[in-house]
C-alpha cells in the first residue's frame, strides 16, 4: 500500500478579501497562488508553523455552493510520490477517484478520492511535479 | 408517484433546501445543478437514515440514477425483512 504524508488542509473562503484576515488569525503568510480552471477557484497556499493551509476562493459555481455558500473546511491533502501508482492501488480496491486523469494544478498533479469511500470526508492526493514544491 | 420515490424526493428537497425538486427514475446528477460528489454522499447518508439501511461505499459511488437508487433501497430493505 502506498504511503503519504499530510500536505495541507483546504479551506474554502467565499470572499477573497477575507483570506488575509484568516491567514493573520492562524499566524500564516500568504504564498503561491494558482487559478485552477477545472475547479474554477483561486488557490492560495500559505506558510507558517501551523503547517500548510490552502485557502480556496471560488470563482464559479462548482465550489461557490459548498456548505450553502458559507465556505469552511473542505479537504485534507495527502502528498504521495506517484499519483498514478496511488490511482491504480485504489482502483484495485474498487475505490474511485473523481477525475479520470490527474488534474494539472501548476507545480502539482492532483486528484480526489470519491467522498463515498470516506463517508463524506474529501481527500485530495497531490504529487509534486518536482521533488520540492 | 410511488411511495419510495415520494420519500426520496422529500430527502432531496430537504438536503438541497428546495421544495421544487421533482425526481423521476431516470433523473441523474446531471439534472440537478448542485448534485456533486460531496452532495451525493450527503444525500446517501440521509437516505440511509430515512430508510434504515446501510450502503457500501462502492454502492454509493456507483449509482447512476434514481431508478438504481430505488432498486438498491428495495434490495437492502428486502434483506432486512
Amino acid at each position: 500500500m502506498f504511503s503519504g504524508k499530510l500536505h495541507h488542509i483546504g479551506i474554502i473562503v467565499p470572499e477573497e478579501d477575507r483570506v488575509q484576515e484568516l491567514a493573520t488569525i492562524f499566524g500564516l503568510k500568504l504564498g503561491r497562488q494558482q487559478y485552477v480552471e477545472e475547479y474554477e477557484a483561486l488557490c492560495i497556499f500559505t506558510q507558517g508553523t501551523l503547517g500548510v493551509v490552502e485557502f480556496i476562493v471560488p470563482k464559479g459555481p462548482k465550489l461557490e455552493r459548498f456548505n450553502k455558500g458559507m465556505g469552511g473546511l473542505h479537504h485534507i491533502a495527502i502528498e504521495v510520490e506517484d499519483l498514478q501508482q496511488v490511482t491504480e492501488e485504489l482502483k484495485a480496491k474498487d475505490m474511485q477517484l473523481l477525475e479520470e486523469k490527474a488534474v494539472d494544478a501548476g507545480p502539482i498533479l492532483i486528484n480526489f478520492l470519491h467522498p463515498a469511500f470516506t463517508r463524506g470526508i474529501t481527500v485530495e492526493y497531490i504529487q509534486p511535479k518536482t521533488p520540492t514544491i | 408517484m410511488s411511495d419510495m420515490l415520494t420519500k426520496i424526493t422529500e430527502v432531496f428537497c430537504d438536503v438541497f433546501d428546495d421544495d421544487e425538486i421533482e425526481l423521476a427514475v431516470d433523473t441523474t446528477a446531471e439534472d440537478l445543478d448542485a448534485w456533486d460528489s460531496l452532495m451525493h454522499v450527503t444525500l446517501m447518508l440521509n437516505i440511509e437514515k430515512v430508510f434504515g439501511v446501510r450502503f457500501a461505499s462502492s454502492e454509493v459511488a456507483g449509482l447512476k440514477n434514481i431508478g438504481e437508487l430505488i432498486g438498491l433501497i428495495e434490495t437492502k430493505t428486502a434483506v432486512k425483512s
